[in-house]
Protein backbone atom coordinates (compact mmCIF):
# COMPACT_ATOMS: atom_id res chain seq x y z
CA UNK A 1 0.00 0.00 0.00
CA UNK A 2 2.85 2.64 0.89
CA UNK A 3 4.84 1.32 -1.92
CA UNK A 4 2.03 2.30 -4.16
CA UNK A 5 1.37 5.67 -2.45
CA UNK A 6 4.96 7.12 -2.30
CA UNK A 7 4.42 7.01 -6.62
CA UNK A 8 1.86 9.39 -6.30
CA UNK A 9 2.09 13.23 -6.16
CA UNK A 10 0.68 15.42 -3.33
CA UNK A 11 -2.27 16.50 -5.51
CA UNK A 12 -3.65 12.71 -6.04
CA UNK A 13 -3.15 11.78 -2.21
CA UNK A 14 -5.53 14.94 -1.66
CA UNK A 15 -7.37 13.87 -4.31
CA UNK A 16 -7.75 10.45 -2.40
CA UNK A 17 -8.37 11.85 0.82
CA UNK A 18 -11.02 14.52 -0.16
CA UNK A 19 -13.11 11.90 -1.86
CA UNK A 20 -12.75 8.44 0.09
CA UNK A 21 -11.13 10.14 3.33
CA UNK A 22 -8.34 7.72 2.48
CA UNK A 23 -6.07 7.66 5.87
CA UNK A 24 -2.92 5.70 3.99
CA UNK A 25 -2.76 8.57 1.65
CA UNK A 26 -2.82 10.87 4.62
CA UNK A 27 -0.39 9.73 6.05
CA UNK A 28 1.57 9.34 3.68
CA UNK A 29 1.21 13.36 3.37
CA UNK A 30 2.55 13.60 6.72
CA UNK A 31 5.32 11.53 6.06
CA UNK A 32 6.43 13.31 3.03
CA UNK A 33 6.40 16.64 4.57
CA UNK A 34 6.84 16.15 8.75
CA UNK A 35 10.55 16.89 8.93
CA UNK A 36 10.72 19.92 6.79
CA UNK A 37 7.16 21.48 8.38
CA UNK A 38 9.11 20.43 12.10
CA UNK A 39 12.16 22.08 11.22
CA UNK A 40 10.50 24.85 9.57
CA UNK A 41 8.10 25.19 13.17
CA UNK A 42 11.65 24.72 15.13
CA UNK A 43 13.06 27.52 13.91
CA UNK A 44 9.92 29.91 13.46
CA UNK A 45 9.49 28.85 17.47
CA UNK A 46 12.91 28.56 19.15
CA UNK A 47 12.25 24.86 19.63
CA UNK A 48 10.37 23.41 22.10
CA UNK A 49 7.14 23.41 20.81
CA UNK A 50 7.58 22.51 16.63
CA UNK A 51 6.40 18.36 17.17
CA UNK A 52 3.21 19.56 19.02
CA UNK A 53 2.55 22.48 16.63
CA UNK A 54 3.07 20.46 13.65
CA UNK A 55 0.94 17.62 14.95
CA UNK A 56 -1.78 20.48 15.14
CA UNK A 57 -0.99 21.84 11.77
CA UNK A 58 -1.50 18.66 10.19
CA UNK A 59 -5.08 17.73 11.93
CA UNK A 60 -6.02 21.56 11.05
CA UNK A 61 -5.00 20.38 6.87
CA UNK A 62 -7.04 17.05 7.86
CA UNK A 63 -10.20 19.26 8.69
CA UNK A 64 -9.75 21.77 5.96
CA UNK A 65 -8.62 19.68 3.10
CA UNK A 66 -11.79 19.79 1.45
CA UNK A 67 -11.12 23.26 1.01
CA UNK A 68 -7.87 22.63 -0.61
CA UNK A 69 -8.43 23.33 -4.90
CA UNK A 70 -5.04 22.80 -6.20
CA UNK A 71 -4.57 26.51 -7.62
CA UNK A 72 -1.00 26.65 -4.96
CA UNK A 73 1.01 23.16 -4.45
CA UNK A 74 0.15 21.37 -1.43
CA UNK A 75 3.24 22.15 0.58
CA UNK A 76 2.92 26.16 0.17
CA UNK A 77 -0.88 25.55 1.24
CA UNK A 78 0.29 23.71 4.52
CA UNK A 79 3.31 26.02 5.30
CA UNK A 80 -0.04 28.83 5.01
CA UNK A 81 -1.70 26.91 7.73
CA UNK A 82 1.39 26.70 9.55
CA UNK A 83 2.23 29.90 9.90
CA UNK A 84 -1.38 30.96 10.88
CA UNK A 85 -0.64 28.03 13.49
CA UNK A 86 2.25 28.90 14.39
CA UNK A 87 0.52 33.11 14.91
CA UNK A 88 -2.53 31.31 17.28
CA UNK A 89 0.12 29.38 19.13
CA UNK A 90 2.52 32.79 19.58
CA UNK A 91 -0.82 34.89 21.17
CA UNK A 92 -1.44 32.54 23.42
CA UNK A 93 1.93 32.11 24.81
CA UNK A 94 2.19 35.88 24.93
CA UNK A 95 -0.98 35.85 27.21
CA UNK A 96 0.47 32.99 29.43
CA UNK A 97 3.59 34.72 29.74
CA UNK A 98 1.94 37.52 30.74
CA UNK A 99 -0.66 36.01 33.22
CA UNK A 100 2.50 34.45 34.96
CA UNK A 101 4.13 37.44 34.95
CA UNK A 102 1.26 39.19 36.77
CA UNK A 103 0.65 36.20 38.97
CA UNK A 104 4.72 35.95 39.86
CA UNK A 105 6.70 38.68 39.19
CA UNK A 106 8.91 38.72 36.27
CA UNK A 107 10.39 35.16 35.47
CA UNK A 108 13.69 34.18 34.42
CA UNK A 109 14.17 34.10 30.50
CA UNK A 110 14.76 30.29 30.28
CA UNK A 111 15.07 30.40 26.71
CA UNK A 112 18.11 32.55 27.06
CA UNK A 113 20.76 29.30 27.60
CA UNK A 114 23.91 31.30 27.39
CA UNK A 115 25.72 28.25 25.58
CA UNK A 116 22.89 28.61 22.88
CA UNK A 117 23.32 32.70 22.81
CA UNK A 118 25.82 32.45 20.01
CA UNK A 119 23.45 30.21 17.60
CA UNK A 120 21.53 30.65 14.01
CA UNK A 121 18.52 30.61 16.80
CA UNK A 122 19.70 34.00 18.18
CA UNK A 123 20.47 35.51 15.42
CA UNK A 124 16.94 34.36 13.93
CA UNK A 125 15.22 35.48 17.16
CA UNK A 126 16.42 38.96 16.47
CA UNK A 127 13.85 39.15 13.60
CA UNK A 128 10.67 39.97 13.60
CA UNK A 129 8.05 37.61 13.13
CA UNK A 130 7.26 37.95 9.09
CA UNK A 131 10.69 38.53 8.52
CA UNK A 132 11.77 35.37 10.24
CA UNK A 133 8.64 33.59 8.29
CA UNK A 134 9.87 35.02 5.11
CA UNK A 135 13.72 33.89 5.38
CA UNK A 136 12.76 30.47 6.34
CA UNK A 137 10.24 30.10 3.83
CA UNK A 138 12.61 31.53 0.77
CA UNK A 139 16.19 30.26 1.99
CA UNK A 140 15.33 27.32 4.40
CA UNK A 141 12.79 25.42 3.26
CA UNK A 142 13.08 26.18 -0.57
CA UNK A 143 9.85 27.95 -1.69
CA UNK A 144 9.77 30.96 -4.42
CA UNK A 145 9.17 34.43 -3.41
CA UNK A 146 5.61 33.90 -4.81
CA UNK A 147 4.86 30.68 -2.92
CA UNK A 148 6.16 32.13 0.24
CA UNK A 149 4.33 35.31 -0.31
CA UNK A 150 1.30 33.15 -0.25
CA UNK A 151 1.83 31.13 2.83
CA UNK A 152 2.15 34.23 5.10
CA UNK A 153 -0.90 36.31 3.26
CA UNK A 154 1.16 39.42 2.15
CA UNK A 155 2.10 41.07 -1.45
CA UNK A 156 4.81 39.89 -3.32
CA UNK A 157 6.58 43.31 -2.50
CA UNK A 158 6.10 42.86 1.11
CA UNK A 159 7.88 39.35 1.23
CA UNK A 160 10.37 40.71 -0.68
CA UNK A 161 11.01 43.49 1.71
CA UNK A 162 11.21 41.28 4.69
CA UNK A 163 13.43 38.97 2.69
CA UNK A 164 16.01 41.68 2.26
CA UNK A 165 15.37 43.00 6.02
CA UNK A 166 16.17 39.88 7.56
CA UNK A 167 19.16 39.07 5.22
CA UNK A 168 20.48 42.45 6.76
CA UNK A 169 19.76 41.65 10.39
CA UNK A 170 21.43 38.11 10.06
CA UNK A 171 24.44 39.89 8.38
CA UNK A 172 24.27 42.36 11.58
CA UNK A 173 23.82 39.64 14.24
CA UNK A 174 27.19 37.82 12.47
CA UNK A 175 29.44 40.36 13.46
CA UNK A 176 31.54 38.81 16.68
CA UNK A 177 29.18 35.29 16.30
CA UNK A 178 32.08 32.88 16.30
CA UNK A 179 29.49 29.79 15.67
CA UNK A 180 27.99 32.00 12.87
CA UNK A 181 31.48 32.42 11.68
CA UNK A 182 32.47 29.24 11.79
CA UNK A 183 29.31 28.21 9.83
CA UNK A 184 30.29 30.57 7.02
CA UNK A 185 33.71 30.00 6.51
CA UNK A 186 32.26 25.90 6.27
CA UNK A 187 29.60 26.66 3.56
CA UNK A 188 32.58 28.65 1.86
CA UNK A 189 35.24 25.89 1.89
CA UNK A 190 32.71 23.18 0.56
CA UNK A 191 30.92 25.45 -1.97
CA UNK B 1 32.42 37.24 2.53
CA UNK B 2 29.37 37.50 4.13
CA UNK B 3 26.76 37.97 1.28
CA UNK B 4 23.28 36.96 1.03
CA UNK B 5 23.95 33.96 -0.49
CA UNK B 6 26.11 32.60 2.05
CA UNK B 7 23.34 33.32 4.50
CA UNK B 8 20.73 31.33 2.71
CA UNK B 9 23.42 28.43 2.28
CA UNK B 10 24.24 28.45 6.19
CA UNK B 11 19.85 28.40 6.82
CA UNK B 12 19.36 26.00 3.84
CA UNK B 13 21.92 23.50 5.55
CA UNK B 14 20.72 24.23 9.11
CA UNK B 15 16.95 23.35 7.56
CA UNK B 16 18.13 20.38 5.82
CA UNK B 17 20.17 19.13 8.92
CA UNK B 18 17.24 19.25 11.66
CA UNK B 19 14.64 17.54 8.98
CA UNK B 20 17.12 14.94 8.72
CA UNK B 21 17.05 14.82 12.51
CA UNK B 22 13.10 15.22 12.57
CA UNK B 23 12.23 12.85 9.91
CA UNK B 24 12.66 9.45 12.00
CA UNK B 25 9.49 10.24 14.35
CA UNK B 26 6.59 8.62 14.37
CA UNK B 27 4.70 11.49 12.94
CA UNK B 28 2.17 9.79 11.02
CA UNK B 29 0.92 7.41 12.99
CA UNK B 30 0.16 10.10 16.04
CA UNK B 31 -1.84 12.24 13.82
CA UNK B 32 -4.05 9.32 12.78
CA UNK B 33 -3.79 8.33 16.71
CA UNK B 34 -5.26 11.93 17.62
CA UNK B 35 -7.77 12.17 14.83
CA UNK B 36 -9.57 8.77 16.05
CA UNK B 37 -9.06 9.79 19.50
CA UNK B 38 -10.40 13.04 18.63
CA UNK B 39 -13.03 12.28 16.59
CA UNK B 40 -14.32 9.58 19.36
CA UNK B 41 -14.25 12.65 22.22
CA UNK B 42 -16.82 14.22 19.59
CA UNK B 43 -18.85 10.88 19.13
CA UNK B 44 -19.11 11.31 23.22
CA UNK B 45 -20.20 15.35 22.93
CA UNK B 46 -22.39 14.18 20.32
CA UNK B 47 -24.03 11.28 22.46
CA UNK B 48 -24.61 13.33 25.50
CA UNK B 49 -25.56 16.46 23.58
CA UNK B 50 -28.71 13.63 21.88
CA UNK B 51 -29.05 12.57 25.22
CA UNK B 52 -29.97 16.34 26.66
CA UNK B 53 -32.23 16.79 23.59
CA UNK B 54 -34.34 13.23 24.03
CA UNK B 55 -34.23 13.99 27.88
CA UNK B 56 -35.83 17.38 26.94
CA UNK B 57 -38.13 15.99 24.58
CA UNK B 58 -39.42 13.21 26.45
CA UNK B 59 -39.87 15.09 29.72
CA UNK B 60 -41.73 18.11 27.10
CA UNK B 61 -44.00 14.97 26.12
CA UNK B 62 -44.50 13.72 29.36
CA UNK B 63 -45.53 16.96 30.57
CA UNK B 64 -48.33 17.61 28.26
CA UNK B 65 -49.33 13.92 28.54
CA UNK B 66 -52.23 13.20 31.08
CA UNK B 67 -52.35 10.08 32.79
CA UNK B 68 -54.11 7.72 30.95
CA UNK B 69 -54.76 4.46 30.19
CA UNK B 70 -51.08 3.83 30.12
CA UNK B 71 -50.85 4.87 33.45
CA UNK B 72 -47.55 7.42 32.59
CA UNK B 73 -47.61 10.04 34.82
CA UNK B 74 -44.77 12.59 36.24
CA UNK B 75 -43.80 9.63 38.09
CA UNK B 76 -42.21 7.49 35.31
CA UNK B 77 -40.25 11.03 34.20
CA UNK B 78 -37.05 9.69 35.62
CA UNK B 79 -37.33 6.17 34.01
CA UNK B 80 -38.27 7.17 31.17
CA UNK B 81 -35.38 9.67 30.71
CA UNK B 82 -32.72 7.31 32.16
CA UNK B 83 -33.47 5.02 29.02
CA UNK B 84 -34.22 8.03 26.54
CA UNK B 85 -30.28 9.21 27.42
CA UNK B 86 -29.20 5.56 27.10
CA UNK B 87 -30.40 4.40 24.10
CA UNK B 88 -29.29 7.72 22.73
CA UNK B 89 -25.65 7.55 23.73
CA UNK B 90 -25.89 3.63 22.30
CA UNK B 91 -26.97 5.18 18.60
CA UNK B 92 -24.93 8.08 18.81
CA UNK B 93 -21.61 6.32 20.19
CA UNK B 94 -22.09 2.78 18.58
CA UNK B 95 -20.56 3.56 14.57
CA UNK B 96 -17.78 6.01 16.66
CA UNK B 97 -16.38 2.72 19.07
CA UNK B 98 -16.82 0.17 16.04
CA UNK B 99 -14.37 2.20 14.08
Amino acid sequence: MRANLAGLSDRELVLRVQGARDRHAFAELVRRHQAPLQAFLWRLTGGGEAEDLAQDVFIRCHDRIATFRGDAQFRTWLFAIAYREFLRWKRRTLLYGRLLHYLSGPAENAALDPDDALSLQSALNGLSVPERAAILLCDACGLSHGEAAQALSVPLGSLKTYVQRARGKMRQAMDGNAELEQGLVSCETTS
Amino acid sequence: MRNDQLISEMLRRDHARLAGRLAARPMPAIVLARLDHRSRFRGLVLAGAAGLGAAIAGSALLALMPAGPMGLGPSDLGFMLGCLVIVAAVVALGPTLAN
